[in-house]
């Protein structure tokens, strides 16, 4: 490992990340592509918990134990999501998030 | 370190973070832009294999690197696949549909113009805040850190996990809900 690595670095990374899930979420009419961008943002924020559990005593793992919890949290709205990307898929014949306007006032 | 100057291998680390972070922003930038939904999943992989080495490297935890291999990049894509082929051979490819406000070009410019700012947000929070602490990371130590990890985790966040194993049994039954087909009465 580098000596005197500067954690901004790893929170550039994650700024990144952030932003490209973002711009994906925003852009993509795939309702599985939306929740891939999803997955890159939890990412990011991931990469923050774990970089910034260093900055601690080492022996106070909260940063990790908030990975752990997230990937569990993301692992639950990906089945749920995915379940939901299905029923819809059986009702109404596609997965394109533009044409699901049944809520739509 | 022997075998080399001690100068090339610290060039050699910089290469390694270089390319890494390449690596990840990279597959991440293909993932949300490559046409097919089917290898946005293949490049959603990469992606999370490099988050992986980054925890390995250089947030020092091979447990995250085990944990998010297994649960990410081995669970949550194959059931992304599943899903994709279930969803029939429209859903494999992202038509596009002519929605020129959202244009490619105007949202990464919105990105970019985004990424200054926050750059600029963090070198003040850099001046004000982080100057008071250590701003590097700690070198490692040796102790006992997965050890460490699982008493904090049934211990000082017993509570947490308890309520995330029931999240997780809600999730799975709810999921199952969903996806089942609908019973016909007899």
């Amino acid at each position: 490992m580098i000596e005197n690595l500067d954690a901004s670095v790893f929170v550039g990374v994650a700024l990144i990340l952030f932003l490209i899930g973002f711009a994906g979420f925003i852009k993509s009419q795939s309702a599985v592509r939306m929740l891939i961008s999803i997955e890159i943002m939890i990412n990011s924020a991931n990469i923050n918990f774990a970089i910034f559990a260093l900055y601690n005593d080492l022996t106070f793992v909260t940063g990790h134990v908030g990975v752990i919890i997230s990937i569990a949290l993301a692992a639950a709205e990906a089945a749920v999501g995915l379940g939901i990307i299905l029923s819809i898929f059986r009702t109404h014949g596609t997965i394109d998030a533009t044409d699901f306007i049944e809520l739509k006032g | 370190m022997a075998l080399i100057g001690t100068e090339l291998f610290h060039a050699l680390e910089y290469l390694v973070l270089f390319l890494l972070i390449a690596y990840t922003t990279g597959s991440a930038f293909l993932a949300v832009t490559v046409k097919s939904v089917y290898h946005a999943v293949l490049w959603l992989i990469f992606t999370l294999l490099g988050v992986a080495m980054i925890f390995l490297l250089y947030a020092e935890s091979a447990l995250l690197l085990v944990i998010q291999m297994i649960v990410y990049a081995g669970g949550i894509t194959i059931l992304m696949l599943f899903a994709i082929s279930l969803s029939g051979k429209k859903a494999m490819f992202e038509e596009q549909k002519g929605l020129k406000l959202l244009d490619w070009r105007l949202s990464f410019a919105g990105g970019f113009i985004l990424l200054v700012i926050a750059f600029y947000i963090l070198s003040q929070v850099n001046l004000a805040f982080w100057q008071q602490q250590t701003t590097t990371i700690k070198p490692s130590e040796e102790i006992e850190l997965i050890g460490n990890l699982a008493r904090t985790l049934f211990t000082v966040h017993g509570g947490t996990l308890l309520v995330l194993g029931f999240l997780l049994l809600a999730a799975m039954l709810g999921s199952v809900y969903l996806v089942k087909k609908e019973v016909e009465d007899i």
